[in-house]
């Protein structure tokens, strides 16, 4: 069964790994300046990343069926591997390392991408856990790295203390899983293998149920789902910038392609839907009112930006509800397959990872030029450095969903897939929770354009960071322009090509695209 | 009386509630991350349970990796709990209110 065929798609994990094992030595024996680490390490990404891209996308189980390889799996993999590019060159460059010598701290976020890109192929319970784990307890040791700091190890403590927990529901899900079916697998295509899927197509068991609401418990701890979502803020607001970043983008992926691997390809049939669609439901509201409303009377910019990671969450959960093969609905873009919440939601985490680093780059550079990081301190930002503070409010109007931003798209794909869905009680409860977003994101906007600076001196921006936050922000600007072409991008690289549908109307502009989501519903 | 899967269910689901009682009870962060542990090993007990009763193997292997995963957990959260107490001399969870809205 494990042949030697099935070994290249586990290479830029391997490679991640091994790499940063290597790394860990080279520091203890040589010394390396953390700049010449960061380089090492990106070297390291960026051979993962070309690894990863020369593979095809035809679906495929390896390992003995513990890994799954798909579009979906080939485009989380060079997203995390995005976002780790993103995280190892902001903690050496935009935020210095926290002291001299703490190569680890570059090093560490090679071992959570390797995690992350194992959790996005993961086809097996027993995988997923130890890829979850692999995930989570580096990011115990980033979120409190800085260990002179009590609001450091306050959010590492408490980030600790609820992501065991989560750990503990999930195992304990997996456990009544497992003693109901008999095997971890997700899905088999090997005759004579069993997997979870050839089960309970007609009854399902209460103890599976109970099993897979534990499981949705732990993952939700994982996406800040409301009500698992009190550490967010707090660990926010304690972690260095770059792995605030990491947490809000590449943490929350990893835990939503593992709702998806678990919720979609698993249980997505009409019984075992009748259990997660309303739980899943509840959640999303839950997100989408408590995240969004939270967020409107946060003075510090770190936690604002932790409880619209809430909020996100949440939006993002209504596509992928929307994405249940089990409600009935015309698909917007006539795929053979009805996955285009599946679509919504790489689309979504794509903008967000935009929008997220652009925001905490500016914060990483103004964290150490400001007193603080709360909205006040930003009074008078555009006059003290234009370029932050277009970037820092162009990522907000992102986020709050301005057309035409990609972040418009993004909301604007979410409504879309609800409403061919009909699902209009969701619907609700996300433009409402969009429009209380806007408040909130217009706050430090105001401050920055329209408040006089308490401190004239202009803040200078070195180059390289200016670079790359002109670069983000053109492209934050472009997707939502472009949106068309983009969503046909991911959704080949998330289904698959050979979607004649949607290819045909890539020239069309936004307004038509509109009318003709609407009129498909109707 | 035979002992059957079900006691054994019962004893595991008694130990994850009393684990996480404790986690939501205890204000001591060392005693928080005792219970959790005992969450971890019920989940342990009943993977073992239904792998020994329903003769599948899978479960048995699945506990080896709670197990190493969980020592894992342990040596960074006690790493973590210790370099607090350093810096507050306190395992208090009440103590911890820096980080307030």
């Amino acid at each position: 069964m494990l042949s030697s065929a099935y070994v290249p798609y586990l290479a830029p994990e391997m490679l991640l790994t091994v790499w940063a094992m290597l790394l860990l030595l080279a520091d203890a024996f040589l010394s390396l300046t953390p700049r010449a680490m960061a380089a090492l390490s990106l070297a390291g990404i960026l051979s993962a990343t070309l690894l990863t891209l020369g593979f095809n996308t035809t679906p495929l189980l390896y390992w003995g069926g513990l890994c799954s390889w798909d579009g979906a799996a080939k485009f989380y993999h060079v997203f995390f591997l995005a976002v780790a590019a993103l995280v190892t060159w902001m903690a050496d460059d935009v935020q210095k390392p926290v002291r001299s010598g703490a190569s680890e701290f570059i090093i560490l976020p090679l071992f959570t991408t390797a995690g992350l890109m194992l959790l996005s192929s993961a086809n097996d319970f027993m995988l997923l856990f130890v890829a979850l784990e692999l995930v989570t307890i580096s990011f115990y040791i980033l979120v409190a790295y800085q260990r002179r700091s009590v609001i450091a190890l306050e959010a590492g403590v408490k980030y600790l203390i609820l992501g065991a927990l989560s750990s503990a529901f999930l195992v304990m899900g997996v456990a009544y899983i497992f003693g109901l079916t008999g095997t971890t697998l997700f899905t088999s295509t090997t005759p004579g293998v069993d997997s979870i899927a050839n089960h309970f197509h007609n009854d399902f068991p209460v103890g599976v149920a109970f099993g897979l609401l534990l499981v949705l418990t732990g993952i939700g701890f994982k996406i800040a789902m409301v009500p698992f979502h009190s550490w967010a803020p707090d660990v926010y607001e304690g972690a260095p910038n770059s792995i605030t970043a990491f947490l809000s983008v590449g943490s929350k992926a990893g835990g939503l392609i593992m709702l998806i691997r678990v919720v979609l390809g698993v249980f997505d049939h009409s019984t075992a839907a009748a259990i997660w669609i309303p739980a899943l439901s509840i959640g999303a509201i839950l997100s989408l009112i408590l995240g969004n409303l939270a967020a409107i009377p946060q003075r510090n910019l770190k936690r604002l930006l932790g409880y619209s990671s809430i909020g996100h969450s949440g939006f993002i959960l209504v596509a992928i509800i929307a994405a249940s093969a089990t409600l009935t609905g015309t698909a917007y873009t006539q795929s053979p397959n009805d996955l285009t919440g599946q679509v919504a939601v790489a689309a979504y985490l794509v903008t967000y990872l935009l929008a997220t680093f652009t925001a905490f780059i500016v914060l990483a550079v103004l964290e150490r030029r400001l007193p603080g990081l709360e909205i006040h301190h930003l009074a008078g930002l555009s006059q003290r450095s234009p370029l932050l503070a277009a970037a820092f409010a162009l990522s907000l109007i992102s986020m709050a969903g301005v057309p035409p931003m990609s972040g418009f798209i993004a909301k604007f794909y979410v409504v879309l897939v609800a409403w061919n869905k009909g699902l209009y009680t969701l619907l609700g409860f996300t433009i409402f929770a969009a429009v209380a977003a806007l408040y909130y994101y217009l706050g430090p906007i105001k401050t920055m354009y329209w408040s006089e600076p308490l401190d004239e001196a202009p803040i200078r921006v070195e180059r390289t960071t200016r670079h790359v936050l002109v670069i983000l922000m053109i492209l934050l600007v472009l997707t939502g322009f472009w949106a068309q072409s983009i969503s046909i991008l991911v959704h080949n690289a998330v289904i698959g090509k050979g979607v004649p549908a949607a290819s045909a109307v890539a020239v069309n502009k936004e307004p038509r695209r509109k009318q003709r989501g609407i009129a498909d519903s109707e | 009386m035979d002992i059957t899967l079900n006691h054994y269910l019962a004893v595991a689901a008694v130990l994850f509630v009393i684990g996480l009682m404790g986690v939501i009870v205890r204000r001591n962060l060392i005693i928080i991350y005792m219970s959790l542990e005992m969450m971890l090993q019920a989940a342990n007990l009943t993977l073992v349970a239904f792998s020994r009763f329903n003769h599948h193997i899978d479960g048995q292997i699945f506990v080896f990796f709670v197990i190493t995963v969980a020592a894992a957990e342990v040596a960074v959260g006690l790493a973590l709990i210790v370099a607090l107490y350093r810096l507050r001399q306190t395992t208090q969870v009440q103590d911890l209110t820096t980080l307030k809205f």
